[in-house]
């Protein structure tokens, strides 16, 4: 019986081990480029786009067309977890096995498993408060090929605030790509910002409202250790 | 305010429909009813559901018109803003449909209905942008266990809420019912069998897999923009009519209420002469199946009205 016992567990080892080393990996996608030149401004981004690295500060939708072939088995996607760097899933049950999650929840986590290790993506919807930008920082507008940077005077709330500078020759009407770059936080270079709308007197920006696809990715994570960004060429 | 005036403006895309087609004037006497705002929008039943998932949604007919609408709502806010005068949004409940299939578990959640098309997505972050009020409704009662969602609300005189409370138990709508558990164990098992059937029928070439195939729920894919039957609520809703009606009456007249607004049925509905003439009933009707209703209500007007995709 012992001897049946042993001969299963080989048999299983061995299963358990072919299968592992035959697992194959699709093709990571080359990501929409044009879209991402309509969507985001920042020369430092479009750079890493074109070096084939996926870096924090890019918008969800390039890691999901990278990994666009991924099957379940190989990934999970759409995570809601409490805040950066948790890998908590946030999920209740309540009643007859009924589940439910917090609405508002705002992180999200994607977990990949690509040939070479396991790759985390936290992205989040972004708000001024969560971004830590303050006042004295910078927001610098990309209007066409022009950069107009003025410093930020104050935060009305989480998604409005107000510049020094009147900037008149931005219409209303104007699709604003923006990025807010830090004065007091040297760990952190820069905040990017796809889209604002400018309010009265061309010296106030509300953030125009964003879908998951723009989300900017927040860290990134491959083999447990904590990346500033994953090369897929 | 007016609602043609200060609400509609220039937009071709809303449109009055209780009344005629004209707004509804309130009681001298009772101005101002509303407090802390001058213009108050109620968006009734969303249902959004996970985007073309199990050919159970229906909302995704109507997003689109959704987030016109709010950009309508959003500017009209920012404009208001700079007058001093606040826009207050509400959201009535059953703005999400938890009670159909998940993803991974038995029910579908929030997050998993959100993020299942950008639009979706933008569509709940536009509203939250808009500081829009979320009430819950039986759709998504789980919503209760976080402080944005709210059972009911005062706003000044008009009390609004989702509108399940007047729900017989043998309905199994109603959470405050007895055998409620009991109901959405049946219900979540009708609709598995309802997501298997069309499946078949996707597989036979009888339905598309895009196309909306739930039991006892219209698709949305033509658009409704009809005031219904007044007779035709009273036949149908006349238990919820008649328990808001009378606890509208049981307010004693120091407290003040004198609108009522709720949803929950998808039949938009007004009657402006409630206990001889003290109190006015709102039905918002719904964002869903079709419709895409909503109410407005001024210090000097209200009116259901209704949004073109």
């Amino acid at each position: 019986m012992k001897r049946i016992e042993y001969i299963s567990s080989v048999l299983v080892l061995l299963f358990v081990v072919l299968i592992n080393g035959c697992t194959e990996y699709p093709a990571i996608q080359e990501p929409d480029m044009d879209r991402f030149n309509q969507t985001v401004h920042s020369p430092a981004l479009r750079d890493s786009l074109l070096a084939g690295k996926l870096t924090t500060g890019m918008p969800y939708f390039v890691a999901s067309q990278l990994f666009e072939d991924w099957t379940p088995s190989i990934m999970e996607i759409k995570i809601p977890v409490a805040s950066l760097g948790s890998k908590q899933r946030l999920k209740e049950t309540e009643g007859l096995g009924r589940d439910y999650d917090d609405p508002d929840i705002k992180v999200f986590l994607d977990e990949y498993e690509t040939e070479k290790g396991k790759l985390h993506v936290w992205y989040q919807r972004p708000d001024f408060y969560t971004m830590d930008v303050s006042a004295r920082d910078t927001l610098c507008i990309f209007l066409e090929d022009t950069v107009i940077c003025s410093v930020i005077k104050y935060l009305t709330k989480s998604s409005m605030l107000t510049i020094k500078d009147s900037l008149p020759q931005v219409s209303q009407d104007t699709n604003i790509y923006a990025e807010v770059r830090y004065k007091n936080h040297p760990w952190r270079k820069s905040s990017y910002w796809y889209a604002l709308k400018i309010l009265n007197h061309g010296r106030t920006f509300k953030i125009k409202a964003l879908n998951f696809e723009i989300y900017p990715i927040e860290i990134l994570e491959f083999n447990g250790k904590s990346v500033s960004s994953f090369n897929w060429r | 305010m007016k609602i043609k005036e200060n609400f509609i403006k220039e937009n071709k895309k809303i449109r009055i429909i209780s009344n005629g087609g004209n707004p509804s004037p309130i009681n001298e006497d009772w101005r101002p009813v509303l407090s802390g705002c001058e213009m108050l929008v109620i968006i009734p039943d969303m249902h959004m559901y996970i985007y073309n998932h199990n050919n159970l949604d229906n909302f995704k007919y109507g997003a689109e018109a959704m987030l016109s609408f709010l950009d309508h709502l959003d500017t009209l806010k920012e404009e208001m803003d700079m007058e001093d005068k606040t826009l207050r949004i509400y959201q009535l409940g059953d703005l999400y449909e938890l009670r159909f299939p998940g993803l991974n578990s038995a029910n579908a959640t929030a997050t998993e209905i959100r993020l299942s098309h950008p639009n979706y997505d933008q569509i709940v972050n536009t509203m939250e942008g808009m500081q829009t009020r979320f009430l819950y409704g039986n759709h998504d009662f789980e919503s209760r266990h976080f402080p944005r969602f709210k059972c009911a609300a005062l706003e000044g005189k008009v009390y609004i809420e989702h509108g399940f409370r007047g729900d017989k138990w043998e309905a199994f709508s109603n959470p405050d019912a007895p055998l409620w558990e009991i109901g959405q164990l049946g219900f979540l098992a009708i609709r598995e069998l309802n997501a298997k059937i069309a499946a078949l029928a996707v597989d036979a070439n009888i339905i598309k897999p895009d196309e909306n195939f739930a039991f006892g729920v219209q698709s949305g894919e033509n658009p409704i923009y009809d005031y219904p039957s007044e007779q035709d609520y009273l036949k149908e809703y006349g238990d919820t009519f008649k328990y808001y009606t009378e606890r509208l009456q049981n307010i004693p007249d120091d407290e003040g209420i004198k609108i009522c607004v709720i949803g929950h049925t998808h039949h938009p509905y007004i009657n402006t002469d409630i206990n001889d003439g003290k109190n006015i009933y709102i039905d918002a009707g719904a964002w869903t199946a079709g419709r895409s209703d909503f109410a407005v209500i001024t210090n000097e007007e209200v009116g259901i009205c209704c949004y073109k995709r």
